[in-house]
């Protein structure tokens, strides 16, 4: 890492993260002045209002330009989607116990002004206009959680290729030419123009935008040193030519694409904003530079400057998204490696230089990639190795064995499977092809057996939410059965929820500027919202499918097989948190087979309430007429469900959280070890999982020490990936490290841990899951 | 001895220090020798053995119900009287235990059923060229049994190596070489009577074995555990790099002093204490490689 790219680390990690208000104040102003106008032209003139007016910076080193908020890490505020609960935690961002944001008086006191006005204006309220009470109940007792209400939407890898390759003139030109044949007299083609005109203004607004830098860094020119002189006058001309037109050099390259990364997130703050397959867009960029003799020290350096930028992304979340979303995470997944639309292997030199600048830098963001098929090189598999050794608990790496059929399996084309990137944490997509809603929110499967067990009521409020299938129950078949038909009640509600979210942004928000970059958007003249993109998914999660699995198996062995325990006492048991049955309860936990130890009965277990859940869900049809296409994972909100949740029949006592990740086996009970954990998720339904199928496994540091180590680690995903696994991530770290790091947070400031399909400061987690991380199995040498 | 079936206490899998690639280690029960550094002291006796973790226990007291010969008391601490257990061997204390706060260490597994166990890992092996370790105890102890496993194995195409203090005769040492691929090779001094004292073995055995494997071309790789007051003398150290240089071995293995085993000791009732010293700081260690290197080893700290 050479001293520059030292010091804006150094700079970002000092940094304390804090709400900004300007772009609130702007957006309040357009909504204000642009009323009248139609939704997307208001949002298209609200976007250029905020790039002609929002302070701009560039920062002393910076070679890559192009900020968000007023300061770096700095967090606008979107009231358009939401300001019920930036009214309400005014008084404890500062406070809270996870993800703290200052915020200035005067700030505070410009919010409390301005935001009252958007009360029952936003997307949220819309939303919640139409969803009906059954289901806002089921959400009040966490049966299911509704992450988007809050925010926009997001979760989208877009066309970032075609910016660098082509530049905004052509894209513009496109759009003229398309809005040239419409036809004034045509109803449909008078919605279309619009839409192009929308798309014109925020194509428009961008180069306005790049030229304030250019201006800028002309201006701080005049007054800088020599050397520093010449970057910005670099800068300046680099931000006069891109986005505006193709990119040729390698910094342009990464200039224009950053400017439209930037403006995505300056837009909306649905976060998991996805760059791709950045080393394949990049690629003609780099290729130009050593044509020209350019140092690759220097391409490592810009790489490390943008680099810095991303970290720089925030977003400020209510209380309960800073739990569900620990840690400030951003999930902007970029992806290195894997096949090209041919088959063959894509690696190059960009492809592990970003997995050397993402080793040194151990920046919580971007969030690294890595695929990996039969054809990976060697070069890539090292690389990639190094990083995961370097514990910051990236990169997740992804099987194109797998990913490739489960993107077939969905629809896609043989070369637009293989040219796949992941979006967010583990979502497989095809970048600016696709809207797959993967913000569709988590089902939390623990809770659906809970409310089974207790014949629709929810043991932990007393509400009753769910339908009533019974206290009584032949054998297990029976029971399971119950299960289904409450698991499809759910998610009748669930469905519901989705579309009124969707309703609401699409007639409140559509978002011309991601249309822009997602075929068919443009070609059509419909935007992104209303299912303009040329493949559209609607992806809910499950969340705890360890815990509700080994549940399942306790009762059908000591409830349903042996009859050692009633039914009636199995729902005293767990109405008392096991309180007097410590004995039943360590014979729960102990006494039967649970997932993630390669026991095929409980590993089938688990594959059939995946597959089921998958299934049942696929039977809806979505909004923008899109199919559902659920997965398993949990991000992080296996850690929010925890007050909510009363004891399970797996042992797990109310205090405790469920399963983390995905598809991994519940804390700490996995205890043959990382080989018998690959082989029980290997078992899963794969292909079933269209949304991804999330694994994490952590190590301690000795057992993948020294050249064997590395060779053990690279063997391990190799073998895992040949048994038909999605994905697979590493937390390498010691727990001593992490017990330390939270008795002495001020020594360990840049100690990033993964905490589902992201890696975040460990420090700024809520203490929740900071044990949480600290209790997965870790996996010692033996 | 009953060679259908082996006294096995722990199958470990992903076991990555004790031979290349990922590994399955079979632990075999049985040692004759009485170190006092043991880190499995569980692993000493053959027959198996109640071990019994308080951390683990919520005192139920099902173990006292359970145990037919009432070998177990609870009234001045949990004890168990080991003679009247060992002539009990019905393990219904253990079964009934449900925290597993009280465990059987041991019992008779056959072939088949490890073989089960290993090859679930497979994959794993291939890719990284792995295979099994067969560890202890001293696994030559049950020389019939482990003769049986190994040829399986070998018929499996499963690489197999061992990890052996060679404290038994050559006639068993030598039934295993058609079937091992590595032999790790714990080399703990040269002094006979200073190895007679502390570990109760024969240097005849301990040290003759080696250098017969070498002499017919096996595989080795010494293992040198460094034990402080018993074998770190800079003197000791060289004589034992010499031993392993002389019988042609390039490649030895230095392994730290550690103190992992210690609660184990008193979870197996086990009156003696163990060896109560500090290990050595990586300076020394490195110290330590530096005479094997300069005696033309390939050493390695770890």
């Amino acid at each position: 890492m050479n001293e520059r790219v030292k010091r804006l680390r150094m700079k970002n990690l000092m940094q304390t993260p804090e709400i900004c208000v300007e772009r609130a104040q702007i957006v309040t102003e357009a909504y204000e002045t642009y009323r009248n106008l139609p939704a997307v032209l208001l949002r298209a003139r609200t976007f250029e209002k905020l790039m002609q007016e929002m302070t701009i910076w560039i920062a002393e080193d910076e070679l890559i330009v192009g900020n968000q908020a007023e300061v770096a890490k700095g967090a606008s505020v979107f009231p358009e989607f939401s300001v019920d609960w930036i009214l309400r935690e005014l008084d404890e961002f500062e406070a809270r116990t996870s993800s703290r944001f200052r915020l200035t008086e005067p700030n505070k006191a410009i919010l409390r002004d301005l935001l009252p006005k958007w009360e029952g204006r936003t997307t949220k309220d819309r939303a919640l206009s139409i969803i009906p009470q059954e289901a806002k109940n089921a959400m009040d007792c966490q049966a299911f959680l509704l992450s988007p209400l809050s925010c926009g939407l997001g979760h989208i890898a877009v066309n970032y290729q075609k910016i660098v390759d082509f530049g905004l003139e052509a894209l513009m030109d496109e759009i003229q030419e398309r809005r040239s044949h419409c036809t004034p007299l045509h109803a449909g083609d008078l919605e279309r123009k619009v839409f192009y005109d929308a798309c014109l203004i925020v194509c428009g607004a961008m180069i306005t935008f790049a030229e304030r830098f250019a201006d800028l860094a002309e201006r701080q020119a005049q007054e800088a040193r020599e050397e520093r002189r010449r970057e910005l006058l670099e800068i300046a001309r680099v931000c006069r030519k891109v986005p505006r037109r193709r990119a040729d050099t390698f910094q342009e390259a990464l200039q224009s694409f950053w400017f439209l990364h930037l403006c995505l997130q300056i837009d909306s703050n649905g976060h998991s904003m996805s760059p791709g397959r950045f080393d394949q867009y990049t690629w003609r960029c780099w290729q130009n530079d050593m044509a020209a003799g350019v140092s690759p020290e220097y391409e490592e350096e810009l790489l490390g400057c943008l680099w810095v930028k991303f970290a720089e992304i925030n977003k400020l979340r209510d209380y309960t998204g800073s739990l569900a979303f620990g840690g400030y995470p951003m999930f902007q997944n970029l992806l290195v490696g894997g096949q090209d639309i041919y088959g063959n292997d894509a690696t190059n030199d960009v492809s592990l230089l970003c997995c050397k600048v993402t080793a040194e830098l151990k920046l919580a963001q971007p969030s690294l990639s890595v695929r990996w098929h039969k054809n990976s090189p060697e070069s890539l598999k090292q690389a990639a190795a190094e990083v995961a050794r370097s514990g910051i608990g990236m990169p997740a790496y992804f099987n194109d064995e797998s990913i490739i059929p489960v993107l077939r399996n969905v629809g896609c084309s043989l070369e637009e499977a293989r040219d796949y990137c992941e979006v967010g944490c583990v979502e497989p997509h095809v970048a600016g092809r696709m809207e797959g809603m993967y913000s569709s929110g988590f089902t939390n499967l623990c809770k659906v057996l809970e409310v089974t067990i207790f014949n629709g009521e929810d043991p932990v409020t007393g509400r009753k939410i769910g339908i009533s299938t019974g206290d009584r129950f032949e054998d297990y078949h029976a029971f399971y059965n119950a299960y289904r038909r409450q698991q499809r009640h759910f998610m009748d509600l669930h469905v519901q929820c989705i579309s009124a979210v969707e309703l609401a942004h699409s007639t409140m928000c559509p978002t011309p500027l991601v249309s822009c970059f997602v075929e068919d958007c443009i070609e059509r003249g419909v935007d992104i919202r209303r299912g303009g993109a040329h493949y559209n998914y609607t992806s809910p999660n499950a969340v705890g499918l360890a815990n509700l699995s080994d549940s399942l198996l306790v009762m059908k062995k000591k409830v349903f097989g042996d009859k050692k325990y009633s039914f009636e006492e199995l729902r005293k048991m767990l109405r008392c948190n096991f309180e007097g049955y410590e004995q039943v309860r360590q014979e729960f936990l102990n006494g039967v087979a649970k997932y993630g130890n390669d026991d095929d009965e409980a590993d089938e277990m688990a594959r059939t309430c995946g597959e089921d859940y998958c299934r049942d869900f696929k039977r809806y049809p979505g909004w923008r007429g899109s199919s559902y296409q659920p997965g398993l994972q949990s991000i992080s909100a296996h850690a929010l469900f925890v007050g909510c949740l009363g004891a399970t029949p797996d042992g797990r006592t109310k205090e405790m959280l469920v399963s983390d990740g995905g598809v991994s086996p519940a804390q700490g009970r996995d205890v043959n070890g990382p080989t018998a954990e690959m082989l029980s998720v290997a078992k899963l339904n794969h292909l079933e999982a269209t949304n991804g199928a999330l694994l994490n496994v952590k190590f301690h540091p000795t057992a993948v020490r020294g050249e064997q180590g590395m060779r053990n680690l690279i063997s391990l995903t190799d073998a895992f990936f040949r048994l038909g696994a999605q994905h697979v991530q590493y937390n390498v770290m010691d727990s001593e490290t992490l017990r330390d790091a939270q008795k002495h947070p001020e020594r360990h400031g840049d100690l990033i841990v993964r905490v589902a399909g992201f890696s975040v400061l460990f420090t700024t987690l809520d203490v929740v899951l900071q044990n949480d991380i600290i209790e997965r199995t870790q996996h010692n040498c033996c | 001895m009953d060679t259908k079936t082996g006294i096995i206490f722990d199958i470990q899998r992903f076991s990555v220090h004790d031979g290349t690639g990922i590994r399955t280690n079979v632990f075999f029960k049985g040692c004759p020798l009485r170190c006092d550094w043991c880190s499995n002291p569980e692993s000493q006796q053959l027959r198996p053995q109640p071990m019994y973790d308080a951390k683990k226990c919520i005192g139920c007291g099902s173990c006292v119900k359970g145990c037919p010969s009432g070998a177990i008391s609870t009234e001045n601490g949990y004890a168990v009287d080991t003679e009247t257990c060992f002539s009990c061997q019905v393990h219904s204390c253990a079964e009934s235990c449900c925290t597993r706060a009280l465990t059987m260490a041991g019992r008779p597994y056959t072939v088949e059923e490890i073989l089960r166990i290993v090859k679930r890992d497979a994959v794993f092996y291939g890719a990284s060229s792995g295979g099994v370790t067969i560890s202890g105890g001293e696994a030559m102890v049950q020389i019939d049994f482990l003769e049986a496993l190994l040829k399986a194995c070998r018929e499996q195409g499963i690489h197999t190596a061992i990890e052996t203090c060679s404290a038994c005769g050559w006639d068993s040492v030598r039934r295993t070489m058609p079937y091992i691929d590595t032999y790790l090779c714990d080399v703990k001094h040269t002094d006979p009577e200073k190895l007679r004292r502390e570990t109760g073995g024969d240097a005849e055995h301990l040290l003759g074995n080696i250098r017969r494997l070498a002499e017919n071309g096996m595989n080795i790789v010494a293992r040198v555990p460094m034990i402080p007051g018993f074998n770190t003398e800079d003197r000791e150290v060289e004589d034992i790099g010499r031993f392993i240089a002389d019988c042609g071995i390039r490649r030895v293995d230095i392994l730290n002093f550690h103190k992992l085993g210690v609660p184990k000791y008193e979870k197996c009732f086990m009156g003696r204490r163990p060896r109560d010293r500090d290990p050595l700081e990586p300076e020394e260690l490195e110290g330590k490689a530096a005479i094997f290197r300069r005696l033309g080893l390939d050493a390695a700290i770890g």
